[in-house]
């Protein structure tokens, strides 16, 4: 049989289309390469963002020494048909960008750690509820499930479970520094932002630079500072529109944020941990795993102090913000979302805990039937917990607030802290920016 | 084989090619301008007409987006200027010449990401820059160079500067290599001077070339600049250092507005292709 050249070019071009598309097109998931066979392997791939598989001072430290490695060892050896594919990702807007992007695509992972909250919620649509998978025995020894659930109630649809705890965002400073500078921050605790500034005053007296911040840390001061002045229930009312952050109690806020700019007592620098540990800053802030590295790094050099009050008259007093800031989550596309979720309730289980604890990559815990005391030694970790248990700390407030209205505050609030943009301004564009969105979730 | 034959094996050749850019170009193409018309999560798109594309010019933030766009714009004459300046230089094999010929092109190389982290580790305010100015006696010109407006476009535009150049040095030196070598000959010994071989031999020969980059470029500063201004300024303070494109992230990404990142992605369509029009006007007049 003759083919006419123009065919054979033609079959020619088919074939090599067919298998480019072939290789262009989805297929299965990759992450649920099983198939019916009951005898293959359920792989499980999990977006890593949360556990430590790299340890900066320590960089000979193998992977399969940190505590994720094991755990994932234990739970194969005892589930052989289960393999567990940890690939480590950034957290944060890099890890939002990429999670969304594949979900889009339904080729993410079928588990990962997200922020809690609104960020976490912001890919609700995606997302496995938890609620078939966890009884109420299971969900009551995990603490903090209103931060995955969809109306911030313990007992809401929840779309995560609880990964772990911030503890209480806390001030640590340079005890040296604040020696030299006369100042006892323990003793003479600043009462409200006016003490507060005349503290930092004086260690800027000595050359130093008093406060050191990260560049999003708008969340872990003013914003703290606004929760505190409403409390929770004031901040629901702010997101629903029932009251105003142009008030003048929250407009204030603003004012001090730009105060300790312009007054030159704070860098916004992300190196304001090892600027602080370098002794080139009187006080940093930092979670509960930051002032115990802060602590081995330093020694008794390093003391640190809950956030000052803005004013007497805040609704929560020496308190600040934490919580559980994070939390395990699996994408409704998962084949396996089951076998995933069960995968999460080992992680969660109190022996698995324990591990985590004893292994010093967690310091403090989300469950209740742990007891971090037996575990660890440092008295440093007992107070860490101990605050993170109090009731005077506030759940994140930009986990509370919706993602767009976060991404507008903190695009913003550089422009208040630079003099650019007036306290009554921003307040206003919040304001608007809030009023926008309720509109346009009403249509 | 008849011709009617060879236009079927024409076309069959060309169909690879046009399926991959369907695929990779006209879909996602498509699937933008589809999405610019609705409220999108990922999941479910509701139809809301013409709302975004309303929304992006009346909610205030486009002048200053265009602002940052246009001063990004008027940065590409300057890079232009460099890289001919440099690639005539190296042609001329001024002193030291081997040497810039091998390194010329390494910053090119880089991704705009690690130019970004570079630049911002210099420019901190504990950075390289600072400290060395402190420490020659100029503490005075120390600023806070990434919380400046003025400063963090100026590190931007460096940053783009740096990233360019071996490019367009690379692209003026094949085109001055076409140059006869004669015409220089026959130009120095009637007495020109460097800058009159500059503007009376090397730019009008150099023509297609320079058009050529100057195209590449300007639609790069619209869509191409997101590398630089993630990894330096974020676009911040407030939206200051924000082009079009990074605001496609911010509203996409950090806002989850897919509906109205795809409608500012088609303005930014448009936009680029009326000034690439512009462009090519601009050309085809010079030609004649």
């Amino acid at each position: 049989m003759r083919f006419k050249r123009g065919s054979v070019i033609s079959i020619s071009l088919i074939i090599v289309l067919s298998l480019m598309l072939g290789a262009c097109s989805k297929g299965t998931n990759e992450s649920a390469s099983t198939g019916g066979d009951a005898d293959k392997k359920i792989k499980i791939v999990f977006w890593n963002s949360g556990y430590a598989t790299i340890d900066e001072n320590n960089k000979s430290k193998k992977k399969e020494d940190f505590y994720i490695s094991q755990a994932v060892a234990r739970y194969e050896a005892a589930h052989p048909n289960i393999k567990i594919d940890v690939q480590d990702v950034p957290s944060g807007d890099e890890l939002f960008a990429k999670f969304q992007t594949a979900s889009i695509a339904k080729n993410g992972p079928d588990m990962t750690v997200l922020w809690s909250g609104s960020y976490m919620l912001r890919f609700k649509q995606f997302l496995e509820p938890m609620d078939p998978y966890f009884t109420s025995e299971e969900r009551s020894r995990i603490v903090g499930w209103s931060a995955t659930t969809e109306d911030f109630t313990v007992d809401g649809k929840a779309y995560g479970v609880p990964f772990g705890t911030d503890g209480t965002f806390l001030l640590a400073y340079n005890k040296k520094i604040f020696a030299d500078a006369g100042v006892d921050p323990i003793a003479q605790r600043p009462k409200n932002f006016q003490e507060f500034v005349a503290m930092l005053e004086k260690i800027k007296s000595k050359n130093v630079t008093p406060l050191g911040l990260f560049k999003d840390s708008f969340l872990h001061v003013p914003d703290y500072w606004i929760a505190q002045t409403v409390d929770t229930p004031g901040l629901d009312s702010l997101v629903k529109g029932t009251s105003n952050f142009s008030d003048p109690k929250l407009v204030n806020i603003m004012k001090g944020w730009h105060e300790l700019f312009a007054k030159d007592l704070v860098i916004a620098d992300d190196s304001v941990r090892q600027l602080f540990i370098q002794g080139q800053l009187g006080m940093t802030v930092g979670a509960n795993s930051d002032i115990t590295n802060f602590s081995e790094a330093m020694g008794d050099n390093m003391g640190f102090m809950k956030i000052p009050d803005f004013s007497e008259d805040v609704k929560v007093h020496d308190g600040g913000p934490g919580g559980v800031g994070a939390a395990f989550v699996v994408t409704n596309y998962s084949e396996h979302a089951k076998e995933t979720a069960d995968f999460i309730k080992f992680l969660m289980s109190k022996e698995e805990q324990i591990n985590k604890i004893k292994s010093g990559e967690a310091r403090i815990t989300v469950v209740n039937d742990v007891d971090v005391n037996e575990y660890v030694s440092d008295p440093l970790v007992k107070t860490m917990q101990d605050l993170a248990n109090e009731p005077s700390t506030i759940f994140w407030p930009d986990n509370v607030y919706p993602a767009e209205l976060t991404s507008e505050m903190m695009s913003l609030q550089s422009l208040v802290s630079r003099g650019k943009m007036t306290a009554e301004e921003f307040m206003k564009k919040i304001d608007q920016k809030r009023d926008e969105l309720l509109k346009s979730k009403s249509k | 084989m008849s011709l009617k034959q060879e236009r079927w094996v024409g076309l069959l050749s060309l169909l690879p090619a046009f399926v991959l850019l369907a695929i990779f170009v006209g879909y996602p193409m498509f699937n933008t301008f589809f999405h610019s018309f609705t409220k999108w999560d990922g999941v479910t798109s509701v139809f809301v007409g013409w709302d975004n594309f309303r929304n992006i010019l009346s909610n205030g933030d486009l002048p200053l987006m265009l602002r940052n766009n246009l001063i990004f714009l008027i940065s590409v004459p300057g890079i232009l200027l460099i890289s001919l300046t440099v690639s005539v230089l190296l042609h001329e094999e001024v002193k030291g010449w081997r040497f810039f010929r091998s390194v010329y092109y390494l910053p090119a190389i880089l991704s705009s990401v690690v130019i970004g982290f570079l630049a911002k580790s210099m420019f901190t305010n504990r950075g390289v820059v600072n400290t060395l100015l402190e420490k020659v006696g100029l503490g005075h010109f120390t600023v806070d160079w990434l919380n400046t407006v003025p400063t963090e476009f100026m590190i931007l535009i460096l940053c783009f500067y740096w990233q360019t150049l071996g490019q367009g040095t690379l692209i003026f030196l094949s085109g001055l290599s076409s140059i006869s070598n004669e015409l220089f000959d026959a130009a120095k010994i009637d007495g020109t001077s460097w800058r009159q071989r500059l503007f009376y031999i090397v730019i009008p020969s150099l023509y297609p070339a320079i058009f050529y980059f100057t195209i590449v470029n300007v639609i790069y500063v619209f869509v191409g600049l997101f590398g630089l201004v993630y990894s330096i300024t974020g676009g911040g303070p407030g939206y200051e250092t924000t082009p079009i494109d990074y605001m496609i992230y911010i509203q996409a990404f950090k806002s989850g507005n897919m509906g109205y990142a795809s409608a500012l992605s088609v303005f930014l369509f448009f936009i680029v292709m009326f000034i690439t029009w512009i462009q090519l006007k601009i050309s085809k007049r010079l030609e004649q």
